[in-house]
C-alpha cells in the first residue's frame, strides 16, 4: 500500500508538473510584451487635443517643503490655465520611489512623468518600450538647457526626459565647526585632506557624516576618487569596456581605504541613511559632523532636519569642491555630478511633455534659487542666493566632463553592486582588488 | 492542573532534607517568577512607548525618550485619525482580510472533507502536495507570483492580494481542518446514507455546522495573517488609496522621519484593530494554533 | 468508542472513516477539492515552477524570456559569498533559536501552569507580540534601538552609558539584536504550544511520582518532559522552518544591513529582484525551498514519525 501510493504521488506530481510547464509555455507569451495592458489610472489620450479631459500621473520625490509646495503650485497653475487636465501627484520619498517605480515598470503600469537620473537605468527603460520618444514635441524649446544637462536623459540621441535641477556634488561644511579646529575649508589636495580629517578628530570633532546605511552616499568617495584618479578618458573608457580593475579604479579604493582607517565617520554610520534624524543629513543639521559629500538638495534637507525648512541654519553652511589627487590625471573641470529629470511614460499624453515645458520656464526654475537645488535653465539662474549655491552652480557651468553619479550611470545591477562594494571598502570587508574584481565580473567587463 | 505547590502539600516531609528541596522549590519558582515579570515589562515597555509617544511631541521625545508625556499632546493622534488615510487603510485591510477567508474556508473545508473522510486515489498525495505549501512562503514565491498576477491583470487590485492569501493559506487550514473533521462520528455519516444523502449533502447538512469552531479558528488565523500581511500587498496595491494598514506604517516611518511622534501614532494606531481582535478572540486563536499543531 | 477519537485515529493514514465509507466516486471527490486544487495550483504550484523555469534564464523581467543560462544562476549563488553568510545568518537564527527560545518557552509554560497569580494575564501579554504585524513590530524597535533612542538612553540613566551600542547599525552585533526582536515577537507561540501541551499531562501522573518521592525536578524530568516530547518536536519543527524563511521583520528593521550583516535568504533573495535580477532571484527561491524541503522531510522521517504513530498525549 505504501510503495503503491508513492508511486501514485510521483505519477500525480509529474503530471502536476508536465501541466504546469505546458501552461507556462502557453503564457510563455505574455512575457514578451510587458506592457501590453494599458493601466486604467492614466487616461492616455495620447495625441489628444485641447479640451478633452487628460490625466497627468506625475511621480516626484521631492517630498519634503519647500520644495513639495512648489511643485503642487506649479501644478495647480498649470492646471488652471489648462483646466482640461488634471495632475495627480504621488510623492513618495527616494528609496520607496525606487520601489515602487520598479515594480510598477514591471507591470507595464508606467507614470506619465517620473523621477529620473538617466544613465543605465533610462537604458533599461528604453529597451523595454516603457517611456516614451519626445524629441519632436521639445524640439523647439529644449535648447534652453545646456547640452551637457539635456544628454542625460537621452539614449543614443534620442530624448526621453527633460532635466529640472542638475549640480555637481562637493563637500557642504560646517565652517564654524571647522573654525573650532583651526582649519579654513576644505583642503584642495587629497594629502592635505587626509590631514584635515586627522585635525578634526583631534579637535573631538567627527570629520564626515555618511549615510552609508543607503548605500549611494558613500559610493560618491569611490566614484570622485576614480574621476581624480584617470580623469575624463579613463571614466569614458570605464564606460565602454566595464573593466573596473583599471588603475584608476584601484587607487581609487586605496584611497578610499586610507579615508576609512582613519575612521572620520560618525557613529552608527554602516547603518544610517542618507535623510532621517540619524542619518546623514540628521547628523550634519545637528552640528554632529563637520562636513557632507552631497549634491546640491543637501543644504535644504539639512533645514528640514534642523527643524523649520524656512529658517536658515544655526551654523555657517559652505561649500568646497572635491580635492585633487596629486599625482592623478583628473583636472578641476572634471566633476561628479547629477541631472535629476522627469522621464515621460510610454502612454502619456502630448499635455505631459507640455507641462514638462511649463515648469522649466524661468519663472518656475526660478523657484529653485531658494528652494533646495539649482535650476536648469540658464536664465534662471540669477535667482540662485546662497552664494554657496551659487559656487555649486559655477562650478556645474565651468565643467568640462560631468560623471553622472556611478549607481545611475551605470545599469540598476552594476549600480547596486558599486553601492555595496563602497560600503565594502568603508567596513574594510574588502580590499580595492577584490572589489575590483568583483565589479568587473558583475558588470561583464 | 499538576504544580509543585499541589505535590508539597501532599508530601509534607518533615525532614530537614525535606525542608531544604521545598525551599529550592519555592527559589526556583520565585526565580522563574521574575523572570516572568521581567518577560512581561518587555513586551509592554515598548508597547506603551508606541502608545505614550504618540501623546507626546518631538521635542519631548528627543530629548527624554524615558519620560511620559508632559504635557499630553493631542495633535498626533488626531491628525492621524483626521486624515482619512489611517481609515482609508483599515477599510483597505479589512476587506483584503475578508476577502482571504471567504475563500479560504470553502475551498479548504470542502477539500479538508474529503481527505479526513473519505479514501480515494492519491489522498495522500494530494495532502502531502498541499503541505508542501507550507515550505514556500509568499515571500519566497513573489517573484513568480508576481508575475502571475500580472499576466491575470490582477496587479493593482486587492483580489491581487486575497487570492494568493488564500491559496497560500490554504495548507495551515487543511491541516487544521483534518483531524477536526475526521473526529466527526461515522454514526452520522452513516445515518446520513441511510437517509439517502449523499457526500455533498452530508456536508452542507452535518458537517458544516459541526464544524464551527474550527471554521471560526481558521477564520481567525487568517484574519490575522492577512491583516499583518506586507510584501505581497506592498507590491500589489500601488496606488496608495489601496494601501493596507503596514504598508503605511512603513511608509509613514520612512517619508517622515523627523516626525517620531507622528510616526509612532500612526503605528500605535495600526496596533489597536489587531490587538482589540486579539482581546476578543484571544482564546480562540490559543486552542486553533494549539490543537493544529499538536494534531499534526 | 465512536464518540472521542482513539489515539490511532490520528496515527495512521486509514481514517475511521475509511471503513464506513467507500470512495464516492472520482467525481465527487473530484468536485470537492476542485476550489482549493484550482487557487493553489494558480498561486503556489504554478509559481513554483515557474520559479523553476525562470532560474534557468538570465532576465530582467521587462523583456522576452531569452536567454538561457543553464545552472549558471545556481551556481552563482552557491558560489556567492552573500548568499552564504545569508544562509549562516538563518542558521544562526536556527541554532540560536532552538537553544533559547524553546527552552525559555517551556520554562515560563511550566510557571503559567502552576498556581501563580496573575498567570491569565501573563499568558495573555505573552502572546500579545504574536498578533502584531511584522511592521507596526519593527517600526517600534527601530525606534528604540536608534542611537540616542529608549534604550541607550535607560542605559544611561542607569549610568551605564557605556554599554550603548549600535544595536542595529553596529555589524558585529545587529544579529543578536534581530534575534532578541524576534524572540519578542515569537517566544509566545511557543510558550502556548508548551502550555498546552503541560495541561494535556494527566494530574495523576505527577502526584503519583511525588507519593513515590520524587523530586521536582526528577518529575520534571522523568515525566513531564517526556510527555512533552510531542510538543516541543513540533515547536522545533516550526522555529526551523519559520527561521529558514524568515523576511518581513527582517526587511522592515534592517533592511538585512548593515552591509547584509543581517541578511538571510528571503531578504537578499528580494534585493535581486528589486535589481532585476529575475532568474538569479529565481534560482534562489527554489534553493530556499529545497532546503525547507529536505529539512522537512529529514525530520517528518526522523523525528515526528514516531509521535504520529504513538499519539499524542491526550487528544
Amino acid at each position: 500500500m505504501r510503495n503503491e501510493q508513492r508511486v501514485r504521488a510521483l505519477h500525480l506530481m509529474v503530471i502536476a508538473a508536465i501541466l504546469s510547464l505546458l501552461a507556462a509555455a502557453c503564457g510563455g507569451a505574455a512575457e514578451t510584451s510587458s506592457g501590453d495592458a494599458a493601466s486604467g489610472d492614466a487616461a492616455s489620450d495620447a495625441g489628444g487635443g485641447g479640451g478633452e479631459p487628460v490625466e497627468i500621473d506625475w511621480w516626484h520625490i521631492q517630498n519634503n517643503d519647500p520644495d513639495k509646495s512648489n511643485w503642487q503650485d506649479m501644478a495647480d497653475a498649470y492646471m488652471e490655465e489648462h483646466p482640461n487636465v488634471t495632475i495627480n501627484i504621488n510623492v513618495m520619498e527616494n528609496e520607496a520611489y525606487k520601489a515602487a517605480l520598479q515594480t510598477n515598470l514591471q507591470s507595464g503600469d508606467v507614470p506619465d512623468l517620473f523621477q529620473s537620473w538617466g544613465g543605465g537605468g533610462l537604458r533599461q527603460q528604453v529597451d523595454a518600450g516603457l517611456v516614451r520618444d519626445i524629441t519632436d514635441l521639445s524640439a523647439d524649446w529644449i535648447d534652453r538647457f545646456s547640452p551637457a544637462a539635456v544628454g542625460v536623459h537621452q539614449v543614443d540621441g534620442t530624448q526621453y526626459g527633460i532635466p529640472y535641477n542638475a549640480g555637481v556634488f562637493g563637500f557642504w561644511y560646517n565652517a564654524d565647526l571647522f573654525e573650532e579646529a583651526g582649519l579654513d575649508a576644505p583642503a584642495a589636495t587629497w594629502e592635505e585632506f587626509l590631514e584635515q580629517v586627522q585635525t578634526l578628530k583631534d579637535a573631538g570633532i567627527t570629520p564626515i557624516a555618511v549615510g552609508a546605511g543607503d548605500k549611494w552616499p558613500a559610493h560618491f568617495y569611490y566614484a570622485y576618487l576614480m574621476i581624480r584618479a584617470g580623469g575624463a578618458d579613463a571614466m569614458n573608457q570605464l564606460a565602454e569596456t566595464n573593466d573596473f580593475t583599471a588603475d584608476h579604479v584601484i587607487t581609487a579604493g586605496e584611497q578610499v581605504q586610507r579615508l576609512a582607517d582613519l575612521q572620520p565617520f560618525q557613529e552608527g554610520f554602516l547603518g544610517a541613511g542618507w535623510d532621517a534624524p540619524d542619518g546623514e543629513s540628521g547628523v550634519m543639521a545637528r552640528e554632529g559632523a563637520a562636513m557632507d559629500l552631497m549634491g546640491q538638495w543637501a543644504p535644504g534637507a539639512f533645514r528640514n532636519q534642523a527643524g523649520d525648512p524656512a529658517e536658515p541654519l544655526p551654523f555657517d553652511l559652505q561649500w568646497a569642491p572635491f580635492p585633487m589627487l596629486e599625482d592623478g590625471a583628473g583636472t578641476e573641470g572634471e566633476v561628479l555630478g547629477g541631472v535629476d529629470g522627469f522621464v515621460v511614460g510610454k502612454d502619456a499624453p502630448d499635455e505631459a511633455v507640455d507641462f514638462l515645458k511649463f515648469i522649466t520656464e524661468e519663472e518656475n526654475q526660478e523657484t529653485w534659487g531658494t528652494a533646495s537645488g539649482l535650476p536648469v535653465n540658464p536664465d534662471a539662474a540669477d535667482a540662485v542666493e546662497d552664494p554657496a549655491m551659487q559656487q555649486v552652480l559655477d562650478a556645474l557651468n565651468d565643467a568640462e566632463f560631468l560623471q553622472i553619479a556611478l549607481d545611475q550611470f551605470f545599469s540598476p545591477e552594476v549600480g547596486a553592486e558599486i553601492n555595496d562594494q563602497t560600503v565594502e571598502l568603508f567596513a574594510e570587508k574588502v580590499t580595492p582588488q577584490q572589489a575590483a574584481e568583483t565589479l568587473t565580473q558583475t558588470a561583464g567587463g | 492542573m499538576p504544580d509543585a505547590a499541589a505535590t508539597s502539600t501532599i508530601d509534607i516531609d518533615p525532614t530537614s532534607a525535606g525542608r531544604a528541596a521545598a525551599r529550592r522549590r519555592r527559589l526556583v519558582r520565585l526565580l522563574l517568577y521574575v523572570v516572568a515579570i521581567a518577560v512581561m515589562l518587555i513586551i509592554v515597555v515598548p508597547l506603551s512607548y508606541s502608545i505614550l509617544g504618540g501623546f507626546r511631541s518631538n521635542a519631548q521625545l528627543v530629548s527624554a525618550p524615558t519620560g511620559l508625556p508632559d504635557p499630553w499632546v493631542f495633535g498626533n493622534y488626531a491628525a492621524q485619525l483626521g486624515s482619512g488615510r489611517f481609515w482609508r487603510e483599515v477599510v483597505n485591510s479589512t476587506v483584503i482580510a475578508l476577502v482571504t477567508t471567504a475563500v479560504v474556508l470553502p475551498a479548504s473545508s470542502l477539500a479538508a472533507f474529503v481527505i479526513a473522510r473519505y479514501t480515494f486515489r492519491g489522498r495522500e498525495p494530494i495532502y502531502g502536495l498541499f503541505t508542501i505549501g507550507l515550505l514556500f512562503p509568499v515571500a519566497v514565491a513573489i517573484l513568480p507570483l508576481f508575475i502571475v498576477l500580472r499576466q491575470i491583470g490582477l496587479l493593482s487590485n486587492p483580489l491581487g492580494v486575497a487570492l494568493p492569501q488564500a491559496a497560500f493559506g490554504l495548507p495551515i487550514a487543511i491541516i487544521i481542518m483534518r483531524p477536526f473533521l475526521r473526529a466527526i462520528p461515522d454514526e452520522l455519516q452513516d445515518a446520513a446514507r441511510i437517509d439517502g444523502a449523499g457526500p455533498l449533502r452530508f456536508y452542507w447538512y452535518v458537517v458544516l455546522p459541526l464544524s464551527r469552531p474550527v471554521l471560526s479558528t481558521v477564520a481567525i488565523l487568517t484574519i490575522v495573517t492577512s491583516w499583518n500581511a506586507f510584501l505581497l500587498p506592498l507590491l500589489v496595491l500601488i496606488d496608495p488609496a489601496q494601501h493596507t494598514l503596514p504598508i503605511g506604517v512603513n511608509n509613514i516611518s520612512t517619508q517622515y522621519t523627523t516626525d517620531y511622534a507622528a510616526v509612532l501614532a500612526y503605528t500605535t494606531l495600526a496596533m489597536l484593530p489587531a490587538l482589540i481582535f486579539y482581546a476578543i478572540a484571544e482564546r480562540q486563536i490559543v486552542s486553533g494554533l494549539t490543537s493544529g499543531a499538536i494534531k499534526e | 468508542m465512536a464518540a472521542a477519537p482513539s489515539p490511532t485515529e490520528t496515527a495512521t493514514p486509514r481514517a475511521v472513516g475509511a471503513t464506513t465509507s467507500k470512495s464516492p466516486g472520482w467525481r465527487t471527490v473530484a468536485l470537492f477539492l476542485l476550489p482549493a486544487l484550482l487557487l493553489y495550483g494558480a498561486f503556489v504550484l504554478y509559481p513554483i515552477t515557474q520559479s523553476l523555469r525562470y532560474s534557468l534564464f538570465d532576465w530582467n523581467g521587462l523583456g522576452p524570456l531569452d536567454s538561457f543560462v543553464g545552472i549558471d544562476n545556481f551556481t552563482r549563488a552557491i558560489r556567492a559569498d552573500e548568499f552564504r553568510s545569508a544562509l549562516g545568518h538563518n542558521l544562526f537564527i536556527v541554532v540560536v533559536s532552538l537553544i533559547v527560545q524553546i527552552p525559555f518557552a517551556l520554562g515560563l509554560a511550566v510557571l503559567l501552569n502552576s498556581k501563580i497569580r496573575g498567570r491569565a494575564a501573563m499568558r495573555t501579554i505573552f502572546f500579545a507580540p504574536f498578533v502584531l504585524s511584522e511592521v507596526v513590530t519593527g517600526v517600534v524597535w527601530r525606534q528604540i534601538l536608534r542611537p540616542d533612542g529608549l534604550v541607550d538612553r535607560v542605559l544611561d540613566d542607569v549610568g551605564a552609558a557605556g554599554l550603548t551600542q549600535g544595536w542595529l547599525s553596529n555589524p558585529d552585533i545587529v544579529l543578536f539584536s534581530l534575534f532578541f526582536i524576534l524572540s519578542w515577537k515569537y517566544f509566545g507561540l511557543h510558550m502556548v504550544l508548551m502550555l498546552a501541551g503541560l495541561q494535556g499531562i494527566p494530574q495523576e501522573l505527577r502526584e503519583a511520582a511525588a507519593i513515590d518521592g520524587a523530586s521536582a525536578w526528577q518529575s520534571f524530568r522523568n515525566i513531564t518532559l517526556p510527555l512533552l516530547a510531542p510538543t516541543i518536536r513540533v515547536s522545533v519543527f516550526l522555529s526551523i522552518i519559520g527561521a529558514l524563511q524568515q523576511f518581513d521583520l527582517v526587511w522592515v528593521t534592517t533592511g538585512g544591513g548593515p552591509i547584509g550583516a543581517s541578511s538571510m535568504m528571503a531578504t537578499f533573495l528580494y534585493e535581486q529582484f528589486r535589481r532585476g535580477l529575475f532568474g538569479y532571484a529565481s534560482a534562489l527561491s527554489i534553493i530556499i525551498f529545497l532546503l525547507s524541503l529536505v529539512v522537512a522531510i529529514l525530520y517528518q522521517r526522523m523525528v515526528l514519525r514516531r509521535d504520529i504513530e504513538g499519539a499524542g498525549a491526550g487528544a
